[in-house]
């Protein structure tokens, strides 16, 4: 019933609005939203405030999204920056740029070229990230992990030098878990792969575990 | 009381799935957020459950996850209350609620009323309660005055159900969990009961 009633809107320039139930929102500019907006689409150019939680099944980002409650979203896809500041459950990312969230974010599948903040856990049945900047996770949980250290991010450096291209976190657990350039205390796996440069204080593992020859693990531990 | 516990690994051993599974059944609330229990051990930090709740959730969503997708099942365990509604006589021919319960704390109502879930709720742990023999009928009486008047406070947050009796004078409580309790001596606690687990067992019961 509620369905009938979502209607669309659209905005540009500096705006802001209260919350509400749309169907589409497409805005272009600077946007605040004072309230919690449940939409089916939003896309977004520009910078964009929600004050509120966003529930959505669909979120394009192209520049800043900053939501201060809770995001609950189908996919989210573009580039730029995206803040959750209390906690994120997304079923699908494909993003570039920078992903910061306070609190859990739990995802099904994230594909992500840049980097990302997460105090708290990181899951995802399906992560494949190419680092350009420094990741912080505590805790990195699912089934297929994969971290890679984008080639590009070298010549990048060099540009605009900033923090160590990394992967931190204290635990990472996953059913496939193949990792670069990361430092975690603990991983642990059915198969783990422990790539270049990473420093791990602890693997365990049921099936197969690979190292690379520059990184360094204190110990393995088969279970 | 002490609730036991199992550790992550130990849970992933014995009923053999895999940390994919536990977190996407975490991600579609499946298994509910407080029941994960973050303790420093030797090795660093390291996830706890409580047992007897975890074990039996699992089974549950390995039992039916064949026939219902993520999200039904999402549905199914989740502790918001449904709209479910029973007729007074479907009650009584369903034997959810026995038939004594519905004679002495229902007997002015219609057998064509109905009841919605909340109702129904109170009456199934008033009746749960005197089924084994923990409570006598005036009790009854006023544990379902409690529960109508205070369980609604709670909105959709776990809590429990504590019945306590301190010579022969008793009480009821409700409180949001997870929480701590210690009595004076001479209190016995008769009854704790998870309300959460309560809805479940009711909603399985409906469906």
């Amino acid at each position: 019933m509620a369905e009938e009633n979502r209607r669309d809107l659209k905005m540009i320039g500096e705006t802001s609005t209260a919350g509400g139930i749309f169907r589409n929102i497409k805005v272009t500019g600077e946007t605040v939203f004072n309230g919690d907006v449940d939409c089916v689409k939003l896309s977004h150019i520009g910078e964009l405030e929600i004050k509120g939680g966003l529930r959505a099944e669909e979120l394009k980002i192209t520049g800043e999204c900053d939501v201060q409650g809770g995001l609950a979203v189908g996919a989210v896809s573009g580039r730029g920056e995206l803040k959750a500041e209390s906690g994120a459950r997304i079923e699908k990312i494909k993003f570039t740029g920078n992903i910061e969230v306070s609190g859990d974010c739990e995802t099904g599948t994230l594909e992500l070229n840049g980097a990302f903040n997460i105090p708290g856990l990181l899951s995802s049945e399906r992560m494949e990230v190419q680092m350009f900047g420094s990741c912080k996770a505590a805790e990195i949980g699912g089934s297929n992990l994969r971290v890679r250290r984008s080639r590009k991010s070298k010549l990048l450096h060099l540009f605009k030098p900033g923090g160590p291209i990394e992967l931190t976190a204290d635990l990472i657990e996953g059913d496939t878990v193949d990792l670069e350039y990361t430092i975690a205390e603990v991983v642990r796996g059915n198969r783990v792969t422990i790539g270049p440069g990473c420093r791990i204080g602890r693997v365990e593992y049921r099936g197969d575990y690979t190292a690379h020859k520059s990184a360094s693990v204190k110990e393995s531990v088969r279970q | 009381m002490e609730r036991e516990l199992i550790s992550k690994k130990e849970l992933l051993d014995e009923k053999g799935i895999s940390y994919g599974q536990l977190y996407r059944w975490k991600r579609k609330q499946l298994i509910p957020e407080e029941w994960f229990i973050r303790k420093s051990t030797f090795t660093g930090q390291e996830t706890f459950f409580p047992k007897d709740l975890i074990l039996a959730r699992i089974d549950k969503i390995m039992n039916m996850k064949d026939d219902l997708s993520l999200d039904e099942l999402a549905d199914k365990l989740s502790p918001l209350l449904p709209a479910y509604e029973m007729r007074k006589s479907d009650l009584e021919k369903r034997n959810i609620v026995s038939s004594i319960v519905l004679q002495r704390f229902a007997s002015e109502d219609a057998s064509e009323i109905v009841y919605t879930f909340d109702i129904l709720l109170y009456f199934y742990v008033v009746d749960k309660l005197l089924q084994a023999g923990e409570m006598s009928m005036e009790e009854g009486e006023h544990l379902l005055q409690t529960l109508r008047e205070h369980f609604p406070k709670f909105e959709t947050k776990p809590c429990d159900l504590v019945f306590i009796r301190k010579m022969g004078v008793s009480s009821f409580a409700l409180l949001s969990v997870p929480v701590e309790m210690y009595f004076e001596n001479g209190v016995k606690v008769v009854a704790r009961l998870s309300m959460t687990e309560c809805i479940e067992q009711l909603k399985g019961k409906l469906v």
